[in-house]
């Protein structure tokens, strides 16, 4: 098993199609920031990255019926303690943090919440061998435990670097590492990659 | 090193291959849920107040406050018993000659009458 490999350059994020995470400080908070002007900027923030958060809590519980309310508690945590979100942080990586921690909980919960992979939404593969390859990846992703799963699909799916993980999860980026280094040479592997 | 990079690349896209649209339904339900819910300041009130806010760095941080309060204590109690006691000042100096075979002895002795270090 290659563990020991350096993994430098992957702390560079693999950016997630699709619009410019928001930052706090690119909308003018009101005086009144518990009132009607912090709930429009709220919304405001959020509408670039929920399909984004969306998509990770899915995918984080395999597809369980659960993920709809995960997905509704994660919002409703991060509107009720918008007033706590410092200025100038990043929204995503704070709403990601707290998406994170509902699914934890969930896991806490649901000791097994998952579905047969046969229900895993069809993919948009252009290929029976690219659908077959994506299925392997999910059936992958469903063997691991909760926390390097959420790892997985922070860094493959939402595309946060390393570093930004660490923040949203709490562990230490060498624990990242290794997770991802695991995962890594498991899946090259299974998808029949070569070392070299 | 770039065999990895394309591996991600690789990994990643069969990932994202897989991607869903939030139920208009879900929306509209987090929506009007959220039209009912009161912004909090913060489960800790004042801790969580700006500009800090939220961070787990500082929920890290408050977990060695009674480890750290402790080790305050512990400091005022231990120094005064730690310390060495204070050097007396010099009271006097004793310079004593014996010729033994004559049996005498002379006893010269300074008191702090005049400054000891002094130089004349």
């Amino acid at each position: 098993m290659k563990t020991d490999s350096t993994c430098a350059d992957t702390t560079a994020a693999l950016n997630f199609p699709g619009a410019r995470a928001p930052h706090a400080g690119d909308f003018e908070m009101s005086q009144d920031e518990g009132g009607a002007g912090s709930a429009t900027i709220f919304w405001e923030l959020l509408a670039p990255v929920n399909r984004k958060v969306y998509n990770f809590i899915r995918k984080a519980v395999n597809f369980s019926q659960d993920a709809d309310d995960i997905f509704q508690e994660s919002v409703l945590q991060a509107f009720r303690y918008f007033r706590t979100f410092r200025r100038g942080a990043k929204f995503e990586t704070w709403l990601f943090s707290i998406a994170h921690n509902e699914v934890r909980k969930h896991f806490r919960r649901a000791s097994k919440a998952s579905v047969p992979l046969d229900e895993v939404p069809a993919a948009a593969a252009d290929s029976a061998r690219r659908d077959a390859l994506v299925r392997e990846v999910y059936r992958f992703a469903e063997t691991l435990r909760p926390r390097p799963r959420l790892v997985f699909f922070l860094f493959y799916d939402s595309g946060f670097s390393i570093g930004e993980i660490s923040e949203i999860t709490g562990l230490r980026e060498g624990n990242i590492k290794f997770i991802l280094n695991q995962a890594r040479a498991n899946l090259r592997a299974i998808m029949g990659e070569s070392d070299e | 090193m770039s065999d990895e990079r394309r591996l991600d690349a690789k990994i990643a896209g069969l990932v994202r291959n897989v991607h869903e649209q939030v139920p208009a339904a879900l929306e509209e339900r987090i929506r009007a849920a959220a039209a009912e819910t009161r912004p909090s300041a913060g489960r800790l009130g004042w801790l969580w107040l700006r500009p800090g806010g939220f961070s787990r760095r500082r929920t890290r941080m408050l977990a060695f406050v009674p480890a750290a309060a402790v080790c305050v204590l512990a400091a005022f109690l231990l120094i005064p018993i730690l310390k060495k006691p204070p050097v007396s000042p010099i009271s006097e100096i004793r310079t004593e000659f014996e010729i033994a075979d004559k049996n005498i002895k002379i006893v010269f002795i300074q008191k702090p009458d005049f400054s000891l270090f002094q130089e004349e």
